[in-house]
């Protein structure tokens, strides 16, 4: 019997089914999520009076995951497409055109960047607010709508801070 | 044709930026279907500048700061001109070319137009 076994049966039920729902956000692994489920059953309370109660999973949290994984999806794309304007941008102010060809494919490149770059960015803004929704702590309108024209320029601090933010909020959900 | 000066091209950004603020809080507000702040900033930021400046060249903050949006010709831009001003000033670095030295933004110069103060005031100065 290892010692994280002798641990939680020292738990008491509620202790134990927390244990089980939440074992994500206590970072721990499944090893011990079913340690506890066996401590649980051997204690009379089976997989179905868990799944019955909500006790087994944290349906909240499995939401709450895969927003965030939607938001990792779409933040690295808008990232992608945010890094390839600079690059283009660049490359727009430092050289100078001698054919309208070039000049035109350049446009249009950074025309398709800009778009792509639009669609991911609201797409990520979205999942953020969707996690944010889901665990009860909603946006009011008028106060973002500053912090969402801020994003456009200042998207690549926006990313790494919504990103940790996300999931320290996850962390939380119970 | 005399160029404002950066001052009042921030000026220019900062009345238009309440303006967009407003309609997007007055139609969120309006039609509680629609509430997707994140979606409908970017729309009324798009529709705002592309519907000013193509019907006559000028938005709220260039009517009170008496400018007014033109092309090479010296002339009112054209639809699909202003269109491509419009989704070049979603370009997130767009800002970084008031500081680096162009004397019009970058959405000025990839689109061919310019942003000019309005005849009557440039009489006087």
């Amino acid at each position: 019997m290892t010692d994280k076994t002798q641990i939680l049966k020292t738990f008491d039920n509620t202790r134990l089914m927390d244990v089980i729902k939440n074992y994500r956000q206590y970072d721990y692994d499944e090893e011990t999520r079913q340690s506890a489920l066996a401590i649980l059953q051997e204690r009379g309370i089976s997989v179905e009076d868990l799944k019955l109660t909500g006790n087994f999973e944290n349906q909240q949290f499995n939401e709450a995951e895969a927003c965030y994984r939607s938001f990792f999806k779409n933040s690295l794309i808008a990232l992608v497409f945010y890094i390839s304007i600079l690059v283009i941008s660049s490359l727009i102010s430092a050289i100078t055109f001698e054919s309208l060809l070039t000049f035109s494919i350049t446009i249009i490149l950074s025309l398709l960047s800009i778009l792509l770059y639009m669609m991911f960015l609201i797409r990520s803004f979205l999942d953020h607010n969707r996690l944010y929704k889901l665990i009860g702590n909603e946006y009011k309108t008028c106060s973002v709508t500053i912090y969402y024209l801020l994003g456009v320029p200042l998207y690549l601090i926006f990313y790494f801070v919504f990103k940790k933010q996300m999931y320290d909020e996850m962390k939380q959900i119970r | 044709m005399i160029i404002p000066n950066k001052g009042l091209r921030i000026l220019n950004f900062i009345i238009d930026l309440i303006a967009i603020v407003i309609i997007n809080g007055v139609i969120t507000n309006l039609i509680p279907l629609i509430n997707q702040p994140e979606i409908t900033i970017y729309l009324c930021f798009f529709f705002y500048y592309l519907l000013f400046e193509s019907v006559n060249g000028r938005t709220i903050g260039k009517l009170i700061t008496n400018t007014k949006v033109i092309d090479r010709s010296y002339s009112k831009p054209g639809f699909w001109r202003i269109f491509l001003r419009t989704i070049m000033r979603l370009n997130p670095f767009d800002w970084m070319s008031y500081p680096f030295g162009f004397g019009n933004g970058a959405h000025d110069q990839l689109s061919g137009t310019k942003t000019v103060i309005a005849k009557s005031q440039s009489k006087t100065l």
